[in-house]
């Protein structure tokens, strides 16, 4: 089908591409801008691994038609570390151990920078909630949570 | 899982919305609303439906949001997300603000819409499938063979009864708040309570006629009764009910509305004295529903916790009763 142009902005960069209908945004990340680190994993709403920021909401990218993004702010998880500085979530992560093979990452990441974005000191529930939209099949979630819970403690410190 | 070729359509507003539809329902041309797509694109990647265009109702800015209406009570655009609806009529309806957040993930609650919510597909292990899956098996009854491997002995007819299940959790909930909800289509309007709004079959699923649109869902006033919701299933996350069972009570009224058991939303009501009339909902309700082998939970346990769900839920709602 005849292709439609979107304009994007991804991680700060404004974007304009040429998608069929059938793309979805997570396959214009991918295979146009080449980020490829949102993952594609279920492709269909299971798994979680592909969510990116969509105006600042985490939401599936495999589920989003790209032309539904016409005019949208994403972030992605490239858009998270400042230079080689790590962001708060991802240093605890490391920190804790909270990443064994990695295909949860991005999602589990991105999900915790937009609870702390909007509840600076979550709960324990909050913080299962934020992670129970990414499956991940190697940790446990037990060492996510504890990061998400450490990053929270970093970020109310540093002013 | 490549999406198909469609064409896709985004209009701007509401009557050109509907004058579009009205267009590709009379020149008959296969066509299907995106809301917020959680459902209908894992069903396109799946190849359930033959597709030919999507019209995208994402940009009807008038459908969005909830609005006081002047006799007190509720209007909800279809297009509200279930995220924004949680959090906006948490204090009025806390129990349709709890219901929302056990639907699906955070991450789909973002996109996913109150009136995809009431529409959302029937589900059914044998179709719901990609195609290599389900072309192990002859094409059943919803993808227009002559089989139904739910119902082995079931026949075609010229009326097949497709049994996938019903699996909206919100549907029971606002049923029994005598929601109703509002279909527009180019010109006119009708409105109908959403307890009358489902078919009983898993292909029909609803009434919703072809160029119409689910525009608003309107909650009474008088619907400040007391609404209790529990949902069976193995994750409290991202799992469909495997049952859904909500209870309502009102003075002497017991309202039951049962999703996941059957091809519709199963409603019962009671007038009486509690006790009587909570030993009546208990006995009828297992013998309304038609559970099938089609969940991780046997039909015969799904039908035994009707009741187990039922007095749970007047437990809980007699305990609010009492300050
Ligand atoms: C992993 C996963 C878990 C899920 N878990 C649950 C769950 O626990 N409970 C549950 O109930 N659902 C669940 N869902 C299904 C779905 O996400 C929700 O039901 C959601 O609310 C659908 O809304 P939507 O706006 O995304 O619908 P869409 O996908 O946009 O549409 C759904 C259907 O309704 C039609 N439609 C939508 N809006 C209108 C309208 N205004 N007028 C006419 N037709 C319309 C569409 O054509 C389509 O057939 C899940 C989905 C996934 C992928
Ligand atoms: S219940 Fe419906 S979807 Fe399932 S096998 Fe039978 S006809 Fe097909
Ligand atoms: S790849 Fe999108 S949810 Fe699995
Ligand atoms: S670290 Fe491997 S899936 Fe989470």
């Amino acid at each position: 089908m005849e292709k439609r142009l979107v304009k994007l902005t991804v991680n700060g960069v404004a974007h304009e591409r040429a998608v069929a209908p059938a793309a979805t945004l997570l396959e214009v990340l991918r295979e146009e801008l080449f980020l490829t680190g949102t993952k594609r994993g279920c492709d269909v709403g299971d798994c979680g691994c592909c969510t990116v920021l969509l105006d600042g909401a985490p939401v599936l990218s495999c589920l989003v038609l790209a032309l539904e993004a016409d005019g949208a702010e994403i972030r992605t998880i490239e858009g998270v570390a400042n230079g080689n500085q790590l962001h708060p979530v991802q240093q605890a992560f490391v920190d804790h151990g909270a990443i064994q093979c990695g295909f949860c990452t991005p999602s589990m990441v991105l999900n915790a920078v937009h609870l702390l974005d909007t509840n600076p000191s979550p709960d324990a529930a909050a913080v299962k909630t934020c992670v129970s939209g990414t499956i991940c099949r190697c940790t446990g979630y037990t060492k996510i949570e504890q990061a998400v819970h450490a990053a929270a403690r970093a970020c109310t410190k540093t002013p | 899982m490549l999406l198909p070729a469609f064409s896709y359509e985004r209009p701007a507003e509401l009557p050109g919305a509907l004058a579009l539809l009205q267009r590709l329902a009379a020149a008959g041309v296969s066509y299907r609303v995106h809301a917020g797509g959680t459902d209908l694109v894992p069903e396109l990647k799946r190849d359930e439906a033959a597709i030919g265009t999507v019209v995208s109702i994402s940009r009807l800015e008038a459908l969005r949001g909830v609005r006081a209406r002047p006799d007190g009570g509720l209007e909800v655009g279809a297009l509200t997300r279930l995220s924004a609806l949680a959090e906006e009529v948490r204090e009025r309806f806390p129990v349709i603000s709890d219901t929302a957040l056990q639907i699906a993930s955070p991450q789909i609650r973002n996109r996913a819409t109150l009136g995809g919510n009431l529409l959302v597909d029937n589900r059914c292990v044998y179709f719901n499938q990609s195609p290599d899956h389900r072309d192990v098996h002859a094409g059943c009854f919803k993808a227009g063979g002559e089989v139904c491997h739910l119902v082995p002995s079931a026949k075609r007819g010229a009326q097949p009864l497709c049994r996938a299940r019903f699996v909206s959790d919100l549907a029971p909930v606002l049923i029994l708040h005598d929601a109703k909800v509002v279909l527009a289509r180019a010109g006119a309007e009708r409105e109908l309570l959403l307890k009358d709004l489902y078919a009983p079959d898993g292909i029909q699923r609803t009434q919703v006629a072809p160029g119409e649109l689910l525009t608003r869902v309107l909650i009474p006033a008088s619907a400040t009764r007391r609404v209790h919701y529990l949902k069976l299933r193995i994750r409290q996350a991202l799992d469909f009910p495997s049952l859904g069972v909500a209870v309502s009570l009102d003075g002497k009224k017991l309202g039951v509305a049962l999703t996941g058991v059957n091809t519709h939303p199963v409603v019962l009501a009671y007038e009486g004295a509690l006790d009587a009339t909570l030993k009546q909902a208990c006995e009828d309700g297992p013998k309304r529903v038609a559970p099938l082998a089609q969940d991780f939970f046997s039909p015969a346990y799904r039908r035994q916790m009707i009741p187990v769900l039922i007095r749970r839920a007047v437990a809980v709602l007699s305990k609010k009763d009492t300050p």
